[in-house]
């Protein structure tokens, strides 16, 4: 089943297209990649999935429910979970504070609830609590718990970033480049990680600039160049496409 | 909070054993210090609850959105006055006006925020400003026939229900009372996913949004506590003092509000209250600064700010996480 | 008629006065995206000064107005080097500069409060008591100063900005500090000529202003709010739609002044804020990203 569909998508910023008719499926289940050269439009795309930014014209589907039209923080009460370029952490806060912060999306205690205690209240925040720990330890950074998050090294801050989108339980993952600045043994990490989340059932879109995790992760890889969806397909597909290979891979594969 | 359980086993015990004798005392002496201290000591120790609550209720908005409020006098006002006038023209029992003021400064704090939230940082801490000015200059020179201007309006002393009439004793206990539901919902609210929303508010919006928070909902509602614990600090005040006048409320009175959250430790429940009350009895103290008490809070501000960005109670922390680490390297390295 | 006239051209006059200060504020956010909470205290400085000099003929007029400036920009300049640039590069949030801005003001205004003892600030008509005449106009002379300075002001700013070096290096300090400093623009000098000049430019303002209202120590945070509603209602960001945005609130206060109800200038100063910001958030005239 196509868990993402999008339907030609354009975005421009006063201009500047950022985006040129670009549609892509994302098949429930899998792990797909997007690359492209720097600028490309990429981490738009991710932007336009998760409404910081709307688009021009076209259409988003998720789970066959059209999403384009909400509101940023409406998009991860559907299941969609992301991690950002540059981090985006709470620095300030320590780490279980902001996994736990993940857990916003789908749990509804509010205010009076909270005020009076009620048991359904102090019960679902144990559950986040809980779940906050379990998803530090699946990451294997449980001790780091009571640290404010902005004293971790980076590695372990898009670890933390990535722990955050788990908690909400998401169907799908958006990473944005997730293994920019990990060195070889934390990249090899994070590729077994990535299949543990893949095999729990959650279908995961990455954007990757290191094609050594992105030909090992992916079934299939989309190719943006200028805004443009210029490739598609399995990564043998890819690695053999001329006009990718002319534009972005070089001398790599 | 610690999650990863107890590290320091032998000496947590005895830190915990300390703790509880240190609460239980202070819980007698809270309760039973009228009795203790009476006269000036008494008369401070209200002022200073009031502004307890103040900071209580702007360390919300301040403390965990990260908004400037520079309008909470105006809440405080609005409180106040919010009592008096029932007391003037409907003749209601006070609990009832209080009850009644409360719930319209929160109604009326819900219709300004809709306003006042589609800005952020400076656009809407001056926008609190203005509201807080709005008010002033309506009570001290627009309504005047209502609230009797400068003069402001006369409250009955309170009487109890044995006949007696409320002396300091009564609104000591009922202060308390609320500075402890105050202190109670902001603790029970910061250690919720409505907390994490607000400081995630403070320190990444864009992060906050992907994890599914409406920042616009939600600074609304820390709006609407915060004027909801000013206006009840207004309107026990007034009461207490059975004056309700523009003097209380003034410019000044916005910028200590917001000055004692930042001493207490902005962000901090316990900062609020210790800041709050300091704020408020230190002025009473220091009578012979006169006309230098705006230079006094101005040079505090700074040296806050500059200084100790912690606040009293985020820097004795700091210091008391210093001294221990130092007290265990010194038992590590045999000394 | 009467009635119409006065309250024109005060509500010009006074808002001109709110534009010039929302002028000083936009042009210290343009240069380091601070708001200055001390601006309005400078704009009493500039109305302390000439209380100290001026309106007593201590010193001769144009030494006067050549003080009115200097001193609030040194002012501006201590609030700057001590407050503003220690907190920016310790990287903490901009609001948290802004409240160090306002210990600045209070410290200003306390130490001038004290001096003082809050009394009102003696002021006297410097440029002469008789109207002139325009035809059917009949117009202080105080205000026509007031218009004339500020025309001069804006005109003169406009040109430094848009014309000249510093100007443009005030612009790129503001939009894209690391991409000015790449180019050899020194940030921090930067930032303290812009903070000089705007401040200069509030200073000569409530030098002008304070003939005409109550001029005391304390006028200076009301200032802030009216400068900063006027910035904001013109749209901020441009300097001169601050000024336009000034003159909209001034007429708007005086008419409530003067048909409505005296009290109620304030008032309604909040509600033309909360128009605004539900009707045009983004001010009158929109500013060019």
């Amino acid at each position: 089943m196509e868990l993402l569909c999008i339907e030609s998508v354009y975005v421009n910023f006063g201009g500047l297209q950022a985006l040129r008719d670009v549609s892509m499926d994302v098949k429930e289940g899998s792990i797909s990649a997007l690359i492209g050269p720097n600028g490309s439009g990429k981490t738009t795309l991710f932007n336009t999935i998760s409404n910081t930014v709307r688009p021009n014209s076209g259409k988003i589907f998720f789970a066959r429910e059209r999403i384009d039209h909400l509101s940023a923080h409406q998009i991860p009460g559907k299941g969609i979970g992301r991690t950002f370029q540059i981090v985006s952490l709470f620095g300030q806060t320590p780490t279980w504070e902001n996994v736990a912060s993940g857990a916003f999306s789908k749990t509804r205690a509010e205010i009076f609830p909270i005020i009076f205690q009620l048991p359904w209240a102090r019960h679902e925040e144990k559950r986040i609590r809980e779940r906050a720990m379990e998803a530090l330890r699946f990451f294997g950074i449980e001790n780091m718990a009571d640290k404010p998050a902005g004293m971790l090294p980076l590695g372990q801050q898009r670890v933390v970033e990535m722990a955050r989108a788990l908690v909400s339980e998401p169907k799908l993952l958006l990473l944005d480049e997730p293994f920019s600045g990990l060195n070889p043994r934390e990249s090899d990490m994070l590729q077994e990680k990535i299949f543990e989340i893949r095999n729990r059932g959650i279908t995961i879109l990455f954007v990757e600039h290191e094609m050594k995790a992105v030909m090992r992760l992916a079934d299939n890889i989309a190719v943006l160049n200028y805004g443009e969806k210029i490739a598609e397909g399995p990564p043998d597909s890819i690695r053999n496409n001329q006009e990718v290979i002319d534009i972005y891979l070089g001398k790599e594969c | 909070m610690k999650m990863n359980g107890m590290r320091h086993e032998k000496g947590n015990n005895v830190g915990r054993l300390a703790f509880l004798a240190f609460m239980a005392i202070l819980i007698l002496v809270v309760l039973f210090f009228p009795f203790l201290c009476g006269g000036r000591i008494l008369y401070l120790t209200i002022i200073g609850l009031v502004g307890a609550i103040l900071a209580l209720g702007t360390n919300i908005f301040f403390g965990y959105c990260g908004q400037i409020n520079f309008g909470a006098a105006g809440f405080f006002a609005a409180g106040g006055y919010g009592v008096a006038l029932l007391e003037k023209y409907l003749n209601l029992p006070f609990a009832i006006n209080l009850i009644l003021a409360v719930i319209i400064v929160g109604f009326l704090t819900l219709l300004i925020s809709l306003c006042l939230v589609r800005m952020r940082g400076h656009g809407l801490a001056l926008g609190t400003l203005a509201f807080a000015l709005g008010i002033h200059a309506s009570v001290s020179k627009g309504f005047v026939a209502f609230t009797g201007g400068e003069d402001g309006i006369n409250l009955a002393p309170l009487i109890l229900f044995n006949g007696s009439k409320a002396g300091d004793s009564f609104f000591y206990y009922l202060l308390v009372a609320a500075v402890a539901a105050c202190y109670w919902v902001s603790w029970v609210l910061r250690n919720s996913r409505v907390g994490r929303a607000m400081v995630g508010i403070a320190q990444n919006e864009t992060a906050a949004a992907s994890v599914g928070v409406d920042i616009k909902k939600y600074l609304r509602i820390a709006l609407v506590l915060n004027g909801v614990m000013g206006g009840l600090a207004g309107g026990i005040f007034v009461k207490w003092a059975s004056w309700c006048a523009p003097e209380y409320f003034n410019l000044m009175c916005n910028v200590i509000i917001l000055l004692s959250v930042v001493v207490g430790g902005t962000g901090s429940t316990l900062g609020a209250v210790v800041g709050g009350a300091s704020m408020y009895i230190l002025p009473q103290l220091l009578i012979a600064l006169a006309e230098f008490h705006v230079l006094f809070y101005g040079v505090i501000l700074a040296i806050f700010l500059r200084f100790l960005p912690r606040g009293i109670v985020g820097e004795t922390q700091r210091l008391y996480y210093w001294l221990s680490l130092r007290r265990s390297t010194n038992r590590i390295e045999g000394r | 008629m009467e009635l119409f006239v006065i309250t024109v051209t005060t509500g010009i006059c006074i808002g001109v006065i709110y534009g010039l200060v929302g002028l000083s504020f936009t042009a210290i956010y343009n240069a380091s995206k601070i708001v200055n909470f001390s601006q309005g205290v400078l704009a009493m400085v500039g109305a302390f000064v000439g209380h100290l000099f001026v309106f007593n003929a201590k010193v001769p007029l144009y030494l006067g107005v050549v003080l009115c400036m200097a001193i609030p920009a040194i002012c501006g300049l201590w609030v700057n080097r001590f407050f503003s640039e220690p907190l920016l590069k310790r990287n903490v949030p901009l609001v948290t500069t802004f409240l160090a801005t306002l210990a600045g003001a209070l410290i200003i205004e306390g130490l001038v409060g004290g001096y003082t003892h809050f009394a009102y600030f003696e002021t006297r008509f410097v440029f002469g008591k008789e109207p002139v005449t325009f035809g059917l106009f009949r117009i202080s002379r105080q205000y026509l100063a007031i218009i004339i300075a500020a025309a001069v002001l804006c005109i003169g700013y406009w040109f430094l900005l848009n014309k000249t070096k510093i100007g443009l290096g005030i612009n790129a300090t503001g939009i894209d500090p690391d991409m000015a400093s790449l180019v050899g623009i020194n940030l921090s000098r930067t930032r303290m000529l812009a903070w000089a000049i705007s401040c200069g430019i509030t200073g000569i303002a409530g030098f002008l202003v304070a003939p005409l209202i109550l001029a005391t120590p304390l006028m200076g945070l009301p200032v802030v709010v009216d400068g900063f509603i006027a910035a904001i209602i013109g749209g901020f960001g441009n300097p001169l739609a601050a000024v336009l945005g000034g003159i909209i609130l001034g007429l708007l206060r005086y008419f409530f002044i003067g048909y409505i109800s005296a009290g109620l200038g304030d008032l309604c100063v909040f509600i033309a804020l909360l128009l605004t910001l539900a009707l045009r958030p983004q001010g009158i005239i929109r500013v060019r990203e």
